[in-house]
């Protein structure tokens, strides 16, 4: 989701929150009838008030039809293609992302992963973000990863040209005593 | 609800029977991907042709894009053999790799 439909949502939101808001403490008495009368008959005639208030209100339905659209967008749109003369092939970036963080677990030292991509005209970038156990060289675990994420990408997903593998360390775990003796 | 081609119809309903008969005797395909109501097949049906839209879920550790060619083809095979009406294209989402080292743990 880019960040203009982040904050269309969060304007959404709000909205909707301080419409709920205020019809409670409508309904609850606490704002007084007379005020909310007095709000509705100022908008009826005032013609610039009116206009404005058709204009906010006319963007908050806009808003409305707009917002689960970009929802269906963001399922729909992120797609990796493949070459294949027998129709489109496609493969969606949420499996290969959730494929990745499961071969990434299965490696010796790695505790989890968050996987993301983005596909390009060069090839693709994969960023991975790992937590690993304080055991042997990170530096030489972070290579093995790289490695197994890009022969995986290339044997399985049929991914040609796998342009970069950035890794982030952001956790390291270290196992209790105790943890070691069962081991 | 019917596909017509010069003096006979065919429901979709057939038409989608036999991609889920041919894509079932391929090895690397774990399923059909299902949406709320019902599996992910398009039919679209033009004038003495059809395409055909599929998600797929597929194994882990096959090679993709071999599977997918495997799936157009039999796909196409099966309902121009059956049907006599030629599939111009097999257009294929990928919707998800299926572990099944974690099914068969879950088993």
């Amino acid at each position: 989701m880019r960040i203009y439909q982040k904050i269309l949502w969060v304007i959404g939101i709000v909205v909707l929150g301080i419409l709920s808001v205020g019809t409670i403490l409508v309904i609850t008495e606490v704002i007084p009838r007379f005020v909310i009368i007095g709000v509705l008959t100022t908008l009826h005639e005032e013609m610039m008030i009116s206009l404005i208030s058709f204009i906010v209100f006319g963007f908050f339905l806009g808003l409305a039809i707009y917002l689960p659209f970009t929802l269906k967008r963001e399922e729909d749109g992120v797609f990796v293609s493949l070459k294949n003369p027998q129709g489109e092939v496609e493969i969606s970036q949420k499996a290969i992302c959730e494929f990745i963080q499961r071969i990434g677990k299965e490696i010796k030292g790695v505790e989890d992963v968050k996987a993301s991509i983005k596909p390009g005209e060069e090839g693709m970038d994969v960023f991975l973000s790992l937590s690993t156990w304080a055991e042997g060289e990170i530096p030489r675990l972070i290579d093995e990863v790289q490695t197994t994420v890009k022969n995986y990408l290339n044997q399985t997903i049929g991914v040609e040209s796998v342009r970069e593998v950035k890794v982030k360390v952001n956790r390291i775990l270290y196992k209790k005593e105790g943890d070691e003796k069962k081991a | 609800m019917e596909e017509k081609k010069k003096n006979y119809r065919v429901d979709k309903k057939v038409v989608i029977n036999l991609v889920k008969n041919s894509l079932a005797k391929i090895e690397g395909i774990y399923s059909l991907k299902k949406n709320l109501w019902r599996e992910e097949i398009k039919i679209k049906e033009k004038e003495t042709e059809m395409e055909i839209e599929l998600g797929l879920i597929v194994k882990e550790g096959c090679y993709i894009p071999q599977i997918v060619q495997q799936a157009q083809k039999d796909v196409k095979e099966e309902i121009e053999k059956t049907l006599g009406i030629p599939v111009t294209k097999i257009n294929i989402r990928i919707r998800g790799i299926k572990s099944l080292k974690r099914t068969n743990q879950g088993g």
